[in-house]
């Protein structure tokens, strides 16, 4: 199965991917030529074996708009997602709104999940409730929440959920 | 619709040493006077931005689109290298029914850009490539190094 990582660049899609995978992941990170840090131009690859069945096959996608080309080549054949959001950002609804707008083609078709990273950094920035309403207004409710993607424990719950979402998308679509 | 040279004015002169335009634009149309069918050559930041370009093409080519393709093949032709156990990454070949692209990243100091260079059937693989290297060098010469 198949699960995408999206959001901007530098929010933790990589890192995500990192914490996750069994086996250190694939990565295509440069360094950026804007600001101090790695960027990555392709996609990263992680595989994580949750319950000895199935693994779940983990992809990150470059956040720059400049590599739209390859989001619909990564992201042909998941069944999940995650919106990463920056609580650093001075907008990250209208951020997020672009994402959405990006991806909306997979977000019609998968459960999706809203994941807000870096609030640690952001302690007056918007909280949970205000993008669940957002997302409602949008008419694209998802679930939200706040965590920290470096921690395993944390990364783990938020793929426990996803994988609940799925599981009931797919009893009702069969019932 | 092809363009002669072109450059990116806030980017280029932090890999180009200064006054190093016109020795970057002679390499670059030194390659269309050297390789027949040669159609583009691009050069880009391994992240994915244009540098310079020049386009003799007849089709309408989007240079920042090109560029930041460039930069994904880059990275996953380095990152293959990585994954097969296999050492420095040199160039990326591309080879269709109506062309041959060469994608190639530059040796020091110049290993934050790439370049690209296109061509039609009218220039072999083995051509394209070592024009490609031939300019990765040169314009490699003139670059500025990384800060440590």
């Amino acid at each position: 199965m198949k699960i995408v990582f999206v959001g901007p660049p530098g929010v933790g899609k990589s890192t995500a991917i990192r914490t996750l995978s069994d086996f250190p992941p694939v990565t295509t990170e440069v360094p950026s030529s804007d600001e101090e840090r790695m960027t990555t131009v392709a996609l990263d690859f992680g595989e994580i074996d949750l319950d000895g069945d199935e693994p779940l096959r983990l992809y990150g996608v470059p956040g720059q708009e400049r590599f739209e080309f390859i989001w619909p080549l990564v992201s042909d054949g998941a069944v999940g997602m995650f919106f990463l959001v920056n609580c650093t950002d001075p907008e990250p609804l209208k951020v997020l709104d672009e994402y959405l707008t990006n991806f909306a083609e997979l977000a019609d078709k998968v459960p999706a999940i809203v994941v807000l990273c870096h609030g640690d950094a952001a302690p007056d920035s918007l909280r949970e409730q205000q993008f669940v309403r957002h997302l409602e207004q949008r008419g694209r409710p998802m679930p939200v929440v706040e965590l920290d993607l470096r921690k395993k424990r944390e990364a783990l719950y938020l793929m426990h959920m996803l994988l609940a979402l799925i599981e009931r998308r797919r009893s009702s679509e069969a019932g | 619709m092809g363009f002669g040279f072109q450059f990116d004015t806030v980017r280029f002169p932090r890999f180009f040493q200064q006054g190093s335009e016109p020795a970057v634009q002679k390499a670059i149309e030194g390659l269309f006077d050297g390789l027949a069918g040669a159609e583009t050559v691009l050069v880009t930041t391994v992240d994915g931005h244009r540098v310079a370009s020049s386009i003799r093409t007849g089709r309408e080519t989007n240079p920042q689109r090109l560029a930041a393709i460039v930069g994904s093949l880059c990275g996953l032709g380095e990152t293959l290298v990585r994954e097969t156990g296999h050492q420095e990454f040199n160039d990326v070949a591309i080879v269709s029914k109506t062309g041959i692209s060469v994608v190639r990243r530059l040796p020091e100091p110049g290993q934050r850009l790439i370049v690209l260079v296109t061509a039609d059937t009218n220039a072999n693989p083995g051509m394209v490539g070592s024009h490609a290297r031939h300019l990765a060098r040169t314009l490699a010469a003139l670059c500025v190094a990384p800060a440590a």
